[in-house]
């Protein structure tokens, strides 16, 4: 007997992680090959050109990083980790032990590097821009 | 652990272990089950921080042991006590005996904040109102328990007694095997057997109820629901139609038959109680007095695990079951009475002073610990207000070893076995270990910085 709103935040919970998967492989790509084009692909996609241009002046590696690195920004990679954290904390009656390990190692994790990449950020925002490497 | 003339029996493996481990490796052990709580998420949640901190419950590894004969008194004296429990709250709903009979002054229970009218004639499965109840006990001096207080509302803890348990098996296999400890991870399947003799029909459809992920305690509803393969269902999952409750599925409707509800009383039911509630279900309360649900616990239990009416739990067990009570009472003395409110006044700094509608240990005064000005500012709240308090003595509560900052110490503990009553009772041995983290006190509440630990019950 699957509640209704159960299998609501299960299906959200897919679209969630999904969503965080593309929009990772697509900026892991614009930061291999930081075109122009690279670079407005991941803002196009969510279709936040425009809230991007409001915060950031220029089109650049380390801004559009931590763009999508922004827990503020409904569009990011860590609202979306935080998003399906929290439909798996709803389902959790449902899921089996080892997919709520998973989700809840992926999202602890996911906060600790947040944390330390902020600070790499709020550094980097403040010198020039320059290739870094995401690790996975 | 100690005894005057050294280590006590059933400690001895536990005795060699520590004197053989180092620290370090303690220490490294504490931070790897301090991770996988984590990982796990098994925390609870803090209100009023930004929204949804998680805590760990500090958990202690050194494990509380109980021997088997001291466990064989303690169940059949918390099974007794339950069972005269229910018994008072079947009374108190209906005849009313007790109150006649003169043994509680009618007021103390009729104009409780908790005696619900709304349950005045309503007939219970086998007059169940507790069916779980959690009962806390202490360890003298003298080497008896007593119980400290009684929990029939929404007892909370068991998810943790299993968890310490499952950590201890992974962190000290070898040291577990040396002793023959009673198992406890049926507890759930005992749960699932009480709630489906709460209800008199034969295909019984059981949901959990919660209050939702931001509630302290989720990870055990989440916990318990999983572990009876049943639903865990917040309010907007249920309806009531015609006086019947149904879940939401995508199927359509479904019937439930019993509710293990973890909500308080005031909000499972806007249209009965709370008005402002968004976390009960609009109509729970009159599908329940049609006998069309079972909510488990009953509404209206918590007159009868009111400190205030704590003191004549005795006499219930006396006058329901023609027993002498098994386990005593910590002796308390009543505010209300004017010749032990001026005892009290006397002697402020030997005793524990507890508000009657208190939890969570916030609210008391620790007579020993307390400064004067502490002790003054209590005497004049007493006087204002003698019927709100209770007091008890300082026991020479027993400790437990403790990995604490400074190494293995000595920390009071108490324990919270939990009672489950349906056709018959059921008890797995042992229960909820809590430890006062900070050295020298008493307060065991997590909410105020007390930790668990795994407990032991030896099978012989």
């Amino acid at each position: 007997m699957l509640l209704l709103s159960t299998a609501a935040d299960l299906y959200w919970l897919g679209r969630y992680l999904s969503r965080a998967q593309s929009l990772v492989s697509v900026l892991l790509n614009a930061f291999n090959e930081a075109t122009r084009d690279n670079l407005t692909i991941p803002l196009s996609m969510t279709a936040t050109g425009s809230y991007y241009y409001h915060q950031y002046s220029e089109l650049k590696e380390s801004s559009v990083a931590a763009f999508f690195l922004d827990g503020q920004n409904p569009s990011s990679v860590s609202a979306c980790v935080a998003s399906l954290r929290a439909d798996a904390q709803a389902t959790r009656g449902r899921l089996s032990q080892d997919l709520w390990l998973s989700i809840n190692t992926l999202y602890l994790d996911w906060q600790v590097a947040f944390l330390t990449q902020k600070i790499l950020l709020l550094h980097l925002n403040a010198t020039k821009p320059y290739k870094y490497n995401y690790k996975n | 652990m100690m005894m005057l003339d050294g280590c006590r029996d059933s400690y001895q493996h536990i005795s060699t272990w520590l004197d053989q481990t180092p620290l370090a490796s303690l220490l490294f052990k504490k931070q790897q089950a301090d991770l996988r709580f984590r990982q796990e998420g098994i925390t609870f949640t803090v209100y009023g921080e930004e929204a949804g901190t998680e805590r760990l419950i500090p958990f202690d590894m050194i494990p509380r042991i109980i021997s088997a004969s001291e466990w064989a008194v303690m169940a059949k004296g918390c099974e007794q006590r339950v069972q005269a429990l229910n018994a008072f709250l079947h009374d108190i709903y209906h005849e009313q005996h007790i109150l006649k009979a003169g043994i509680i002054p009618p007021e103390q229970i009729l104009t409780n904040e908790h005696y619900q009218a709304a349950m005045q004639g309503l007939d219970l499965p086998h007059g169940i109102y507790a069916h779980i109840a959690g009962i806390d006990l202490v360890r003298h001096g003298d080497g008896t328990y007593y119980v400290l207080e009684d929990n029939l509302r929404t007892p909370s803890g068991v998810s943790y007694m299993l968890e310490n348990r499952k950590m201890t098996e992974r962190l000290f296999p070898e040291l577990l095997a040396q002793h023959k400890v009673l198992p406890v991870a049926h507890y759930p399947d005992y749960l699932k057997a009480t709630l489906l003799e709460a209800s008199a029909k034969s295909a019984v459809n059981i949901a959990v109820l919660t209050p939702g992920r931001f509630n302290s305690a989720f990870f055990e509803h989440a916990f318990l629901a999983r572990s009876m393969g049943v639903n865990l269902v917040s309010g907007n999952d249920l309806v009531i139609d015609d006086d019947v409750v149904y879940m939401k599925t995508i199927s359509g409707l479904q019937k439930v038959d019993v509710i293990y509800r973890r909500l308080d009383d005031a909000f499972i039911d806007p249209l009965a109680f709370n008005p402002h509630s968004m976390l009960g279900v609009a109509g729970l309360m009159s599908a329940y007095r049609a006998g069309n649900v079972v909510l488990a616990n009953a509404v209206g239990t918590g007159v009868a695990d009111d400190k205030s009416v704590y003191p004549f739990v005795p006499d219930m067990i006396r006058f329901y079951l023609s027993e002498e009570p098994i386990l005593q009472n910590v002796p308390t003395f009543q505010c209300r009475k004017p010749d032990e409110l001026s005892y009290v006044l006397a002697n402020l700094s030997e005793l524990v002073v507890k508000e009657t509608q208190g939890s969570g240990g916030y609210g008391m005064l620790i007579g020993p610990a307390a400064t004067q000005a502490e002790i003054e500012e209590f005497r004049t709240k007493l006087i204002a207000q003698p019927a709100a308090y209770i007091a008890q003595p300082t026991l020479a509560l027993s400790t437990c070893p403790t990995f604490v900052a400074a190494g293995i110490a000595p920390r009071h503990i108490d324990l919270r076995p939990f009672v489950l009553s349906g056709k018959t009772t059921r008890l797995v041995a042992g229960g909820l270990t809590r430890v006062a983290l900070k050295s020298g006190s008493l307060v065991v509440n997590s909410s105020q910085g007390g930790g668990t630990k795994d407990t032991w019950v030896l099978a012989e």
